[in-house]
């Protein structure tokens, strides 16, 4: 905790190490939990990035009084939840941006890539309920305790201990996994 | 294992792998972004010895803000003005208190209307009584040493048991010595249509620890007296912290302009001791200050107090820097002016050190205050709290000195 705290003193002085710490120390937590949760690692990609953008440009004026982790999460799960809520996420590329970016696709790699039990993980949550999947990947890979999440989401814990037992049942269905068999 | 564990353990085990090369186009272009929106930062400008004095309280305590705003700016201007400074220091040795009126950001951040009224101790210049009051309700004001900030929203008085804000060298000569030991100031003279006078303008820009700031002083060539104030924040675009509309000043103003009346059912609440989170980081550097394995708190504080007040009379300033790093990047011109090195004001024997008078803890480790009382070459006793911070780094407890807490209260001639 020191040390962010120290991070992000230095990061408001406009210290690029300390810029370069934080983007090493979180941009794999952030970027897991955004794949998880959108499937599309682009539009994962393009989130994380974003958030460390508007972090970059306003870290003169940044103002965090709890943890920077907390902070930087709650970042990417607004701008996921975001995404989610528009009609439909496959037409959130504008069609004039998206020439623009299939020449980048192919001029350059992706920032992530997803191992093929993580590809499977990742297309079974995405049949799971968004509020459902939210809760499971907070919980299992953004360390979210429910009272947390439960806050996060202004839901009950009751709620969000639901979600996550109603989430698991149906990925353990989905994926079909060798115990419930 | 449960079907649930096992289904737990396999969206744990989920994961990404990172194109180093794309990873690191990535990073470039976040810091780039970074890049075009800082400001250029000549360097870290710690806060002085003597803003040290005034620390800032807690939030709530919005017209703090402006006073400390306008000493950060006015000391560390880095400035040797061209212009005459020995006719001001003698235009204003008369003036004994002021009242300014003006702007400065309240409670909520918006702009606020503030008043002010200042005067000083004739004997050593220092602030006497300060009473700032915004047209938000915030009243701040000193009595008996101590400060209290009036919360109309809240019907609370928060105190502290120590003259946290005022000037520690009004707008007098001692103040202007102090700048005239500064550099690279800008002056600019110009003449007011409306008012048909001459100014003159002095500017400057700083970085302390926390941000960049500049700062103009305006005066009045025929008077050689300070008219206007202001200064504003310069990150990430220019933002006003303090602006004078009127400075006025008296060769005295009588006690009743200090009175303050507040709800009798207001409640008061003791301000807890804090370090500005922008001293942190320097705080915890571990080539600091001294060794406190095996010592109490006590034992520890007293210790690096009598070593810095021993560097203190014999004018070694390493050895203040080491004890109290935010001094580390000062000159030695400032750091002996600040310490009245060298003249008839400078402490020339310890009289008594502690014990600890409070205690605290911030993110570093704990916090404690010791009070010091010291004698001063011309013979006057005074009695300073110094603030204590305890780290443990690697393992081995050490200390450093952050500074005094509020003005130094002068006992006897």
């Amino acid at each position: 905790m020191l040390e962010d705290k120290v991070l992000i003193i230095k990061l408001k002085r406009g210290s690029c190490e300390a810029l370069r710490r934080i983007y090493d120390k979180y941009r794999r937590y952030l970027l897991k939990i955004a794949s998880a949760l959108l499937q599309d690692t682009t539009i994962a990609e393009d989130i994380v990035h974003d958030v460390f953008m508007q972090l970059a440009q306003s870290a003169g004026r940044i103002g965090i009084n709890g943890s920077l982790k907390a902070y930087l999460r709650t970042c990417v799960m607004n701008r996921v939840r975001s995404r989610f809520r528009s009609d439909n996420l496959r037409s959130y590329v504008q069609l004039s941006e998206a020439e623009t970016i299939a020449a980048e696709q192919q001029s350059s790699e992706q920032w992530t890539v997803l191992a093929e039990d993580s590809q499977r993980i990742s297309e079974a949550l995405n049949q799971v309920p968004f509020e459902q999947r939210e809760v499971i990947v907070l919980h299992l890979q953004g360390d979210m305790k429910f009272r947390e999440i439960a806050a996060s989401q202004n839901v009950s814990l009751k709620t969000v201990q639901s979600r996550y037992r109603y989430g698991l049942d149906k990925l353990r269905s989905l994926l079909n996994s060798e115990v419930e068999r | 294992m449960s079907p649930r564990d096992t289904i737990e353990n396999r969206v744990k085990q989920f994961d990404i792998d990172i194109n180093p090369i794309r990873d690191e186009e990535i990073y470039e272009q976040i810091k780039e972004a970074m890049s075009k929106t800082k400001q250029s930062t000549p360097g870290i400008r710690p806060e002085i010895w003597r803003i040290m004095m005034h620390s800032k309280i807690a939030k709530p305590v919005a017209a703090a803000v402006i006073i400390i705003a306008v000493l950060i700016g006015m000391h560390l201007l880095n400035s040797t003005p061209a212009w005459a400074l020995e006719q001001t220091i003698e235009a204003m040795k008369d003036y004994k208190g002021a009242y300014l009126t003006g702007l400065c950001p309240g409670q909520t951040g918006s702009l606020v209307n503030f008043e002010l009224w200042i005067r000083i101790n004739d004997v050593d210049l220092s602030t006497k009584n300060i009473l700032v009051k915004t047209n938000d309700g915030i009243i701040r004001w000193t009595r008996n040493n101590s400060t209290y900030t009036y919360i109309p929203a809240e019907n609370k008085v928060y105190f502290e048991n120590a003259v946290t804000i005022g000037f520690s060298h009004f707008l007098g000569p001692e103040f202007f010595e102090l700048m005239s030991s500064l550099k690279n100031a800008e002056t600019h003279y110009g003449f007011d249509p409306a008012t048909g006078r001459n100014y003159a303008i002095l500017s400057g820009s700083i970085t302390d620890i926390q941000r960049s700031k500049s700062l103009q002083v305006e005066f009045d060539v025929e008077t050689k007296l300070v008219t206007r104030l202001k200064q504003w924040e310069n990150l990430p675009q220019p933002t006003l912290t303090f602006d004078t509309t009127q400075i006025r000043y008296f060769e005295q103003l009588p006690d009743s302009t200090f009175e303050v009346s507040i709800p009798t059912e207001a409640k008061y609440v003791e301000v807890p001791l804090a370090i500005p989170e922008a001293n942190l980081e320097i705080l915890s550097k571990a080539q600091y200050g001294i060794s406190a394995e095996g010592l109490t708190k006590e034992q520890a504080g007293r210790a690096i107090i009598e070593k810095l007040y021993n560097a203190v009379i014999e004018g070694d300033l390493e050895c203040i820097r080491n004890l109290a790093p935010v001094t580390e990047a000062w000159t030695d011109e400032f750091l002996k002016k600040i310490l009245n090195i060298g003249t008839d004001s400078a402490i020339v024997e310890v009289l008594e050190i502690g014990p600890i008078s409070k205690e605290s803890t911030s993110p570093v480790g704990p916090v404690v205050i010791i009070p010091v009382t010291t004698r001063r070459k011309d013979g006057t006793v005074l009695r300073a709290d110094f603030i204590i911070q305890f780290r443990n780094i690697d393992g081995k407890a050490s200390c450093v000195v952050h500074g005094p807490y509020g003005l130094p209260v002068q006992l006897q001639e």
